[in-house]
C-alpha cells in the first residue's frame, strides 16, 4: 500500500522521524510491538532491493510514524523521502506485546526505543503502569527524549558516558522491577544481558527482535529466529518473543 | 489470458516461483489468489525440515543472496492442511518437491498421487542450499534423467523439471530430462554465491554460499531459456528476476510459455497483478493473441 508523507525529519542528524497518512481503520489494526515493511529503493530502481522492517513507533489521529536510525544504503535513501511524496508500506506485521500485565517496564536500548515507545504510550492510556528505561551513549543520542515528555511517560534515562540523566547501563538496576513485565528492544548484547537479569529473578520478559527481512509476511523463511521450539520467523512468530524461549 | 500446458489450463501464464511465495496463503491478505496463474509452493520433502542455521539472507547489488535449506513441515501437512486452503482459489497448484535421494524424492511424488487440489510436480533438482540431492541432480544429466524417469513413473501428474543455472550446458540438461518424459521445464534455479563481511571477515550467510536471485540474475536466465526453449519441444518456464510486464515479455519473446515470479514478491507484493495486467495491455497493443505468437515474435537477424 501507499501512504503519504507527512513528514520525515531529522531528530539529531542520526535519528529520524517518519510520518505517514493512513485512513483509521488500519490505525485501529495496528498493536503494540508490530512493525512495518518499508519500501526504500526510488520507484523503477532495484538498489537497495527490500523492504527494510521498521517498529511502528507512533500513532496520532491519522497517521502512523516510524523512529529509524541511518545506518546504511538503505535508510539513508529513506531520509530523501519529502513531505506529499508516496511511500510503500506493509503494515501492520508480527506479533504484538501481551496486555494481561498490569505494571510494564520498557528497556529501551539506543534505537530500540522505537519498537517499546507504542506499548508504554497506549498502556499507560489504558491505566497500566508504565515506566521506560531508556539508554544510550550520550545526551544528543537519545533522540525519542521529546516523545517521552511530550506524553509524560515516567522513564529513567541513562547515559554511557553521564551526559545526562544517570551514568551507566541500562541494565544496572533492574533488579529493582522484579514484579513488573519486562520488555525490551535494543542491541543483542543488552537483550543477552536482560534475558540473563530475568532468567535469575523469575521475572516475565518479551523481547522485541531484529532479523533481516526479506517478505516480512512468514513467506521466505529468512528471519529466523533460534528458539527452544526450533527455530521461528521474526516476522510472523515475532518479533516479540519470551525471553526465556529464545537463544541469543 | 487463459494457457494451456500439459493439459493443465492456467488463469494466465505469470506464477509464483517456489520459496518466493510460502504456500500462498501467506500473502493472501495483500494478494488476490484469483488472479495469480499459479502458486509453486515451498519445497516439499517426505518430513519436515529445520532448514539451516541462520543469517540465511543477504542482499546484494539488485538482488539477494538465500540459504534457507528447504525449511518445509513435510509433504503430509502439505496435503492435509494446507490443499484444502488453496482450493478455494482459482489459482492453480504446483508442488515443488525435493528429496536427498532418488527413492525420497519418488515417495514425496507417491504421497501426492491422486492428491486433488494439486495440478502439477514441479522436481526441484537444482537447489544449491542442502548439502544432499538438490543440486547433486541437477548437474549430471543422466542422473537427472533416471530421476525424472523414476518420478514420472511414481505420479499421475504432470512433472515441470526445474533446472540449475550451475551448469556448463544447461541445453544438455533439458534435453536429458525431455527424454526422460518430463512434461516441461522451468529454468532457472538461483545462481550459487557468496558474500563476505570485511570487518568481521566472515561469510555474510551462515552456510557461507547462498542462492543469488533477483533482478540482477535477469539477464542469465533470459539467456538459458532462449538456448532451452529452441532445444526442447517441451514448454519452457522462465524464471529469474522477473519484476515487471517488460521483464516478463522478455522472457515470452525468449520462448518461455509461462513465467514464475520469485524474489520480486518480496519487495513488490503486487508483482504479479501488475505483470499480468501489463502483459495484458502489450498483447492488446501489439496485436498478440496468445502467448505462442509472442515466442515466435523475436525478430533475429
Ligand atoms: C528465499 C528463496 C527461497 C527459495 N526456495 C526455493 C525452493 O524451495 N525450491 C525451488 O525450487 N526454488 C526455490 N527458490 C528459487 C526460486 O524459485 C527462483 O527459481 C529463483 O529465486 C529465481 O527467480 P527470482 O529471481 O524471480 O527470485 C528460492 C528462492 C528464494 C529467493
Ligand atoms: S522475512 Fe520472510 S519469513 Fe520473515
Amino acid at each position: 500500500m501507499a501512504f503519504k508523507v507527512l513528514e520525515n525529519r531529522s531528530l539529531n542528524g542520526r535519528d529520524y522521524l517518519l510520518k505517514v497518512k493512513v485512513d483509521k481503520e488500519l490505525i485501529l489494526k495496528v498493536k503494540p510491538g508490530q512493525f512495518g515493511m518499508v519500501q526504500v529503493r526510488p520507484s523503477l530502481q532495484f538498489d537497495p532491493l527490500l523492504r527494510r522492517p521498521l517498529g511502528i513507533f507512533d500513532l496520532e489521529g491519522d497517521s502512523v510514524s516510524f523512529l529509524y536510525r541511518v545506518y546504511g544504503r538503505g535508510t539513508e535513501l529513506l531520509t530523501r523521502l519529502t513531505p506529499k511524496e508516496e511511500v510503500e508500506i506493509l503494515m501492520p506485521l508480527g506479533s504484538s506485546i501481551p496486555e494481561k500485565g498490569s505494571r510494564y517496564l520498557f528497556i529501551a536500548g539506543g534505537i530500540g526505543i522505537g519498537g517499546v515507545f507504542l506499548g508504554a504510550k497506549l498502556f499507560k492510556e489504558k491505566g497500566k503502569e508504565v515506566l521506560i528505561l531508556y539508554g544510550e551513549r550520550n545526551r544528543e543520542s537519545l533522540s525519542a527524549l521529546s516523545f517521552i515528555e511530550k506524553y509524560s511517560i515516567d522513564s529513567v534515562i541513562y547515559t554511557e558516558d553521564g551526559s545526562f540523566g544517570k551514568k551507566g547501563l541500562i541494565t544496572q538496576d533492574l533488579s529493582l522491577y522484579k514484579d513488573w513485565t519486562w520488555i525490551a528492544c535494543g542491541p543483542t548484547p543488552m537483550l543477552k544481558a536482560v534475558k540473563e537479569i530475568a532468567e535469575e529473578l523469575s521475572v516475565e520478559c518479551y523481547l522485541s527482535l531484529d532479523r533481516r527481512m526479506a517478505c516480512g509476511v512468514g513467506a521466505c523463511l529468512g528471519c529466523t529466529v533460534e528458539t527452544v521450539y526450533g527455530y521461528k520467523r521474526c516476522c510472523v512468530e515475532g518479533p516479540i518473543f519470551k525471553a526465556d524461549e529464545v537463544i541469543l | 489470458m487463459k494457457v494451456e500446458l500439459f493439459g493443465v489450463e492456467f488463469e494466465n501464464p505469470v506464477w509464483t516461483a517456489s520459496g518466493t511465495f510460502g504456500f500462498g496463503l501467506e500473502y493472501s491478505p495483500y494478494v488476490d489468489l484469483n488472479k495469480v496463474g499459479a502458486v509453486c509452493v515451498k519445497g516439499l520433502s517426505l518430513k519436515p525440515r529445520e532448514g539451516n542455521p541462520p543469517p540465511r539472507i543477504w542482499e546484494t547489488p539488485c538482488g539477494m543472496l538465500n540459504a534457507i535449506g528447504l525449511q518445509n513441515p513435510g509433504v503430509e501437512f502439505f496435503i492435509e492442511k494446507i490443499v484444502p486452503q488453496l482450493k478455494r482459489y482459482r489459482c492453480k497448484v504446483v508442488a515443488n518437491i525435493y528429496g536427498s535421494s532418488v527413492e525420497e524424492y519418488v515417495l514425496v511424488a507417491k504421497e501426492l498421487k491422486g492428491v486433488e487440489g494439486v495440478d502439477a510436480i514441479e522436481l526441484n533438482i537444482s537447489c544449491p542450499n542442502v548439502k544432499k540431492g538438490g543440486l547433486a541432480f541437477g548437474v549430471d544429466p543422466k542422473e537427472s534423467a533416471k530421476l525424472t524417469e523414476k518420478v514420472k513413473g511414481a505420479t499421475d501428474k504432470p512433472v515441470i523439471v526445474k533446472l540449475s543455472p550451475n551448469v556448463t550446458d544447461i541445453v544438455e540438461m533439458a534435453k536429458s530430462v525431455e527424454s526422460a518424459g518430463a512434461d516441461a521445464v522451468s529454468a532457472i534455479n538461483t545462481l550459487l554465491g557468496m558474500a563476505i563481511d570485511v570487518k568481521k571477515r566472515k561469510p555474510k550467510i551462515k552456510n557461507k554460499f547462498g542462492g543469488l536471485s533477483g533482478p540482477a540474475i535477469k539477464p542469465v536466465a533470459v539467456r538459458m531459456v532462449y538456448q532451452v526453449s529452441r532445444a526442447v519441444k517441451i514448454p519452457v518456464i522462465g524464471i529469474g528476476g522477473i519484476s515487471n510486464w517488460e521483464d516478463a515479455v522478455e522472457f515470452f519473446l525468449a520462448g518461455a510459455r509461462a513465467v514464475q515470479v520469485g524474489t520480486a514478491n518480496f519487495f513488490n507484493p503486487k508483482a504479479v497483478e501488475e505483470i499480468v495486467e501489463g502483459v495484458k495491455r502489450y498483447m492488446e497493443e501489439n496485436g498478440f493473441a496468445s502467448i505462442e505468437e509472442i515466442n515466435g515474435a523475436l525478430i533475429e537477424d
